[in-house]
């Protein structure tokens, strides 16, 4: 409970210091400030919701997270790696389609596998966005740059829950005391990302264009 | 089935941990690598800088060599013979009885010439103006322009004169004649403003003229420009220009004193 309640306050310190840093914040962190709004609402209604909808919340917060990561990144990277960002949405989504037609209730079950796909997915443009960092000019201050940190929080949370989602349903079933333990490791990245987030937030300005 | 789901929740944890960690050394990796890249970086600019400096250095030692010969040739070559032709004028003067005049309008414009030559070489050698006082070379500086009778110059110096290191004064006094030299050339001034004022420990020498002017932003640096600013980098002073079409031109240099005891011995 007590992370729980950190996790929230986390992600409203986020939305306040977006708030008031919003003239300052680029747009790729203005997107990113929808997500955030986006997981909280989620997170309020998984809490208070009947326990049969809180796999359909995450379901639904899982499609949603990976289209706003895509208009994120869609905003972040060079154009001509619009291909991989498509590629990766459209592997998503027929991924998660193939997943409902072979199990119609697939988005009732706590069987996370669309969560491993967004995981890739993320994991690969996190890699493309650090590939185009270590490429820029040298002059280019990467500590202000507040798309450095959100991608730090990607990097580690992104990979770090791959086997959590892939595996969430079936330790359930097998050990649902086991579960409950690892469960803190969840909370743990997520106020990790949260925290690199509010960093992020916290650190990014808009450059001013330079008179040479 | 315990031990079973003991082991499923190792594997978690330690595949986690083991994808968290590959996202940790990443992060790191990637700091490290820009770190390195910006010291290189740094010290490729630190290195062209020195040797832009020891270029520079290379060119006004060759120019100064320049100098000092042309002005010891002129001294030496060319002032022997003027003084040669003034003193068989006069021997000239002494035996002839017919035109006084013209023989004595010769000596006087062999007079001038002798004594202009004689400001030329001055300001050419580098000695002699590494020992002057600054104020004394640009009087006569000044006073060379007044002499063309197409300038009028004025000459005010305010506060207390300080201590400024030979070879950083050769470089102001370099500084000060090329900016003058660009007055002559394209200006087309009649009235030079020339002033010094020592406040605290700050020498601003400013340059105002009354000619044409220039939009100094759309104008590209000439070779005087630059010479004036990149000697005025090696002397660590500063250099600034006003100036607007129609309404003159002002050079300010700002250069800062010497502390007296590491000045020359």
């Amino acid at each position: 409970m007590l992370l729980w309640i950190i996790y929230i306050l986390l992600i409203i310190s986020n939305l306040t210091v977006a708030i008031v840093r919003w003239r300052q914040l680029r747009t790729p962190l203005k997107i990113l400030f929808g997500l955030l709004a986006w997981v909280l609402i989620v997170e309020l209604l998984r809490r208070y919701c009947d326990e049969k909808w809180k796999p359909l919340l995450t379901h639904l917060n899982i499609s949603t997270e990976i289209l706003f990561q895509f208009s994120y990144f869609r905003m972040l990277l060079h154009k001509r790696k619009y291909p991989v960002l498509l590629g990766g949405i459209i592997f998503f989504y027929t991924a998660l389609f193939l997943a409902w037609y072979t199990e119609h209730d697939f988005f009732m079950h706590s069987y996370f596998l669309d969560g491993v796909f967004m995981d890739l997915c993320i994991t690969l443009w996190t890699g493309l966005f650090f590939y185009e960092l270590i490429q820029k000019p040298l002059q280019y201050n990467i500590n202000r740059d507040g798309n450095f940190w959100v991608n730090c929080g990607n990097i580690l949370y992104y990979p770090g829950t791959l086997l959590l989602f892939g595996l969430n349903s079936y330790m359930k079933n097998v050990s649902p005391d086991l579960w409950d333990r690892l469960r803190p490791l969840n909370y743990g990245l997520n106020l990790t990302i949260y925290a690199l987030y509010l960093l992020a937030f916290l650190m990014d300005r808009k450059r001013k264009p330079k008179m040479l | 089935m315990n031990k079973h789901s003991n082991e499923i929740a190792i594997a978690i944890l330690g595949g986690s941990a083991i994808l968290i960690f590959l996202g940790f050394t990443l992060i790191f990796l990637i700091i490290i690598y820009r770190r390195k890249q910006k010291e290189y970086f740094n010290q490729k600019l630190l290195l062209q800088e020195n040797f832009r400096k020891e270029l520079l250095q290379a060119q006004l030692e060759t120019q100064e060599q320049t100098f000092h010969s042309l002005s010891q040739e002129l001294h030496d070559n060319i002032g022997q013979l003027l003084s040669l032709a003034k003193l068989n004028m006069s021997l000239i003067e002494m035996t002839s009885t017919d035109n006084h005049e013209s023989i004595s309008q010769t000596k006087d414009l062999l007079n001038t010439a002798i004594s202009d030559l004689r400001d030329i070489s001055k300001t050419l050698n580098t000695e002699y103006v590494k020992e002057k006082d600054i104020k004394e070379s640009i009087e006569r500086e000044l006073a060379m322009l007044r002499r063309t009778r197409k300038f009028e110059a004025d000459f005010v110096i305010t506060g207390t004169p300080f201590f400024i290191k030979a070879e950083r004064r050769l470089i102001l006094y370099r500084i000060i004649q090329e900016s003058l030299n660009n007055i002559v050339k394209h200006a087309g001034a009649t009235r030079i403003c020339f002033s010094m004022d020592y406040v605290d420990d700050i020498l601003t020498i400013n340059i105002r003229d009354n000619g044409v002017g220039f939009d100094v932003q759309s104008t590209p640096n000439g070779v005087g420009l630059l010479n004036i600013k990149q000697r005025s980098a090696m002397i660590d002073s500063k250099v600034k220009i006003e100036s607007k079409p129609g309404r003159g031109t002002t050079l300010s240099i700002f250069i800062s004193k010497d502390d007296e005891e590491l000045g020359e011995a």
